[in-house]
């Protein structure tokens, strides 16, 4: 098994989750991630968090905090608007949207270690206090590392 | 063209409409799209369908892609297999070498899907 020394806060690290959250967005969802202005928009509704953990070389998790309206949205774009979307299917999403980000931060930053990504949890949870990752469709969006 | 039967194995259920989605929207007849949550239910949907290709994920809780794959060869069966996976790094491609003839990264465009499906069609029907 290769060894993989990640610090958890490195720029590489950020840069690399940014760049993995713009790919997942623009080619999954037709959509861009844009900067956070001075003033975030105030969130309209619940807030859904998904959290993937992983394991290999190094083990750690990724959490994806969303409002509920954006994973609708998101869902809509995903599956088509032709399909009934209800919670379970949102849900759904956004575990699979912190997967798929995830699997490709693993893949640009590993690329030569074998990861297992165990099913991502999802829960109804409050919007963090601290500066959301960026804006799809004018909607914050938040994801965090935590590498053990 | 004989049209396919096609097997969407994925945990994600929103997965599985999107693959199911760009598969219909392909230009090959397909006649039926079974799904399957994980390894197990796809080894049991074999067992009573005749299916012409496999469309997998790899990490799914009970039974994972590759488990699958290896399965169904040691059962000798010669169904065409694509991995459609967020791992896409060379360590995961080179693990499923001799198991699936066709890897798709996750995030997937539909039209990659449709393309994959069109080299899939062409093996079958050559």
């Amino acid at each position: 098994m290769s060894s993989t020394n990640l610090p958890a806060a490195s720029m590489t690290n950020r840069e690399a989750l940014s760049r993995a959250l713009a790919v997942v967005v623009e080619e999954s969802f037709f959509a861009m991630v844009d900067p956070v202005p001075g003033v975030v928009p105030a969130v309209e509704g619940s807030i859904v968090s998904a959290c993937v953990t992983f394991e290999g070389s190094f083990s750690g998790s990724l959490t994806c905090c969303l409002p509920r309206a954006l994973a609708h949205d998101l869902t809509a774009t995903f599956i088509g608007e032709e399909v009934p979307i209800d919670r379970a299917a949102v849900n759904d999403l956004a575990g699979e949207f912190a997967n798929m980000v995830c699997g490709r931060w693993l893949t640009d930053i590993a690329p030569q270690s074998l990861f297992t990504l165990d099913h991502s949890v999802v829960a109804s949870t409050n919007a963090p206090s601290r500066a959301p990752s960026g804006l799809i469709n004018g909607q914050p969006i938040w994801v965090d590392l935590n590498v053990g | 063209m004989k049209p396919l039967k096609i097997l969407i194995v994925d945990d994600s259920a929103t997965m599985r409409q999107f693959v199911r989605r760009a598969v219909q929207l392909s230009d090959v007849p397909i006649a039926t799209v079974f799904e399957a949550a994980n390894g197990k239910e796809a080894l049991a949907l074999f067992e009573t369908n005749e299916i012409d290709a496999v469309f997998t994920d790899i990490n799914m809780p009970v039974m994972s892609g590759p488990e699958l794959l290896r399965e169904l060869q040691r059962q000798g069966r010669r169904t065409p297999a694509v991995v459609v996976s967020t791992d896409g790094s060379p360590a995961r491609r080179r693990e499923m070498e001799g198991l699936a003839q066709w890897y798709v990264n996750k995030p997937v465009r539909p039209e990659v899907v449709r393309d994959v499906l069109n080299e899939l069609a062409s093996s079958i029907h050559d």
